[in-house]
């Protein structure tokens, strides 16, 4: 199950499924985790790590100076103009619930007709853009944070040229996952 | 000017807010599918009438009634409210998509409803002059479509719109979507409109962007007994923008007056 809202935990905890929330900030994320783990114990069913799904926006490069230089206008499109639904679009009627309206329509980065900074963007959304080092420190401290061990990657952003997104995919393959593996240590 | 009395009445377990004013006789208004800019606007007709302004379930003050799927149970509720205001005979109101459910109702209480008002009524399938589909209207332009003159909002709109007012109008969009998602008209209606004998207004803003003044040519050839008065340089909104709207629906009475 997937979703920002609430009552989507509720509906992964009837049908014991697993679940990820995205372009939520993330102690908001982490309370949702968190009320999935206790209300799947009620039912007596123990969480495990890849029932808790993270999404996250990894650019990769040598260094984070690069990254930065090379990722983030990529990212900032997405955010400004990719992601730019109007919540109209992304909220039929009836579709959420008044208090997930109201936070919607208060999130600065997916408001309509809003400037989000770069700020409001890694706010949301769960930005890992750096060195090898940066991007697997900050994948492995998400993964222990919110007691997942599955993770779905974003790799190519808004309009990012082939090259580019190949380069993201190759580092992140050969420099980033051994690292992820040697801080998280998960037994198979 | 007179003011409203504020009451909350329960039917059916739903709490409803009714607002009151003026005496004499009943004139029951039916408002659209929004209750943004309220509904000071039509207190001239309490100077000749009891205007009774009930906001519909899943709008305004009233509470939201999961049962209301369809305008016929609009037209239910409004049954079950007249009764338990004990109310015979009125005079009946309605604006947009409260024109529709006033059609309806005027349908099956023709013996109970002296005058008739459909101003800007949501309701009839007019192909050559199609109703806008109010759901795909963007978010920055709807006050455009709703209005000609985008000054009836001011006090009453923030801007830029805060989230609980956004929320407030998605609540009501979302009532509207579960009785008009479908059809922004019954397929049925103009089979029917024939039963309605009262003395019926058709009134109509004339740059209506949303349910054009191009189809009440079509409600006129339906119903038995109907003038018209269209406002010019007015839009949807048209008792917001007009005090003419008012003033009309007191002189078709006054015209009608057999009571």
């Amino acid at each position: 199950m997937g979703g920002g809202s609430p009552e989507t935990v509720d509906v992964a905890v009837e049908f014991d499924a697993g679940y990820s929330v995205v372009f939520t900030p993330i102690p908001v994320q982490l309370r949702a985790f968190a009320d999935l783990r206790e209300k799947c114990a009620a039912r007596g069913r123990e969480l495990a790590g890849e029932d808790i799904m993270l999404t996250v926006m990894a650019y990769v490069a040598d260094t984070d100076a690069e990254a930065e230089r090379e990722g983030r206008p990529y990212m900032e499109r997405f955010f400004s103009w990719f992601h730019r639904v109007p919540p109209k679009y992304m909220t039929p009627p009836g579709y959420v619930t008044r208090a997930n309206f109201e936070r919607l329509a208060s999130t600065r980065a997916l408001a309509d007709a809003q400037e989000s900074s770069w700020e409001d963007m890694r706010a949301i959304g769960r930005i890992a853009i750096g060195s090898p080092d940066t991007v697997a420190e900050t994948i492995s401290h998400w993964a222990r944070e919110a007691g997942s061990s599955r993770i779905m990657l974003n790799m190519t952003h808004a309009n990012m040229p082939e090259e580019m997104t190949v380069k993201n995919l190759t580092l992140f393959a050969s420099e980033v996952i051994p690292r992820i593996r040697t801080r998280t240590a998960v037994a198979p | 000017m007179s003011t409203y009395s504020e009451r909350r009445l329960e039917l059916g377990g739903v709490e409803i807010a009714l607002h009151e004013a003026g005496q004499g006789e009943p004139l029951l208004f039916l408002h659209g599918a929004g209750t943004a800019t309220g509904f000071d606007s039509l207190l001239p007709l309490a100077e000749h009438f009891r205007l009774i302004v009930p906001h519909h379930p899943g709008y305004g003050a009233s509470a939201d009634d999961p049962a209301i799927r369809s305008v016929h149970d609009y037209e239910r509720h409004y049954l079950d409210l007249l009764d338990l205001l004990e109310i015979g005979n009125f005079t009946l109101v309605g604006h947009s998509m409260g024109g529709w459910i006033a059609a309806t109702l005027a349908i099956s209480q023709g013996e109970r409803i002296s005058e008739l008002v459909l101003a800007a009524p949501w309701g009839l399938n007019v192909p050559e002059h199609p109703t806008v589909d109010a759901f795909s209207i963007p978010d920055a332009e709807v006050a455009g479509y709703l209005t000609a003159d985008l000054s009836i909002f001011a006090g009453k709109a923030p801007d830029p719109p805060t989230p609980e007012f956004l929320a407030d109008r998605y609540r009501e969009l979302t009532s509207t979507a579960r009785v008009l998602w479908q059809h922004t008209y019954d397929p049925s209606l103009a089979r029917w409109l024939h039963r309605i004998q009262a003395p019926t207004l058709l009134l109509w803003g004339e740059l209506d962007r949303l349910i054009p003044v191009g189809q009440l040519p079509a409600w006129r050839s339906l119903l038995a007994t109907a003038d018209e008065r269209i406002l010019p340089g007015v839009g949807h909104l048209l008792f917001d923008e007009s005090a003419a709207a008012s003033a009309a629906i007191v002189e078709h009475a006054q015209r009608h007056a057999v009571r």
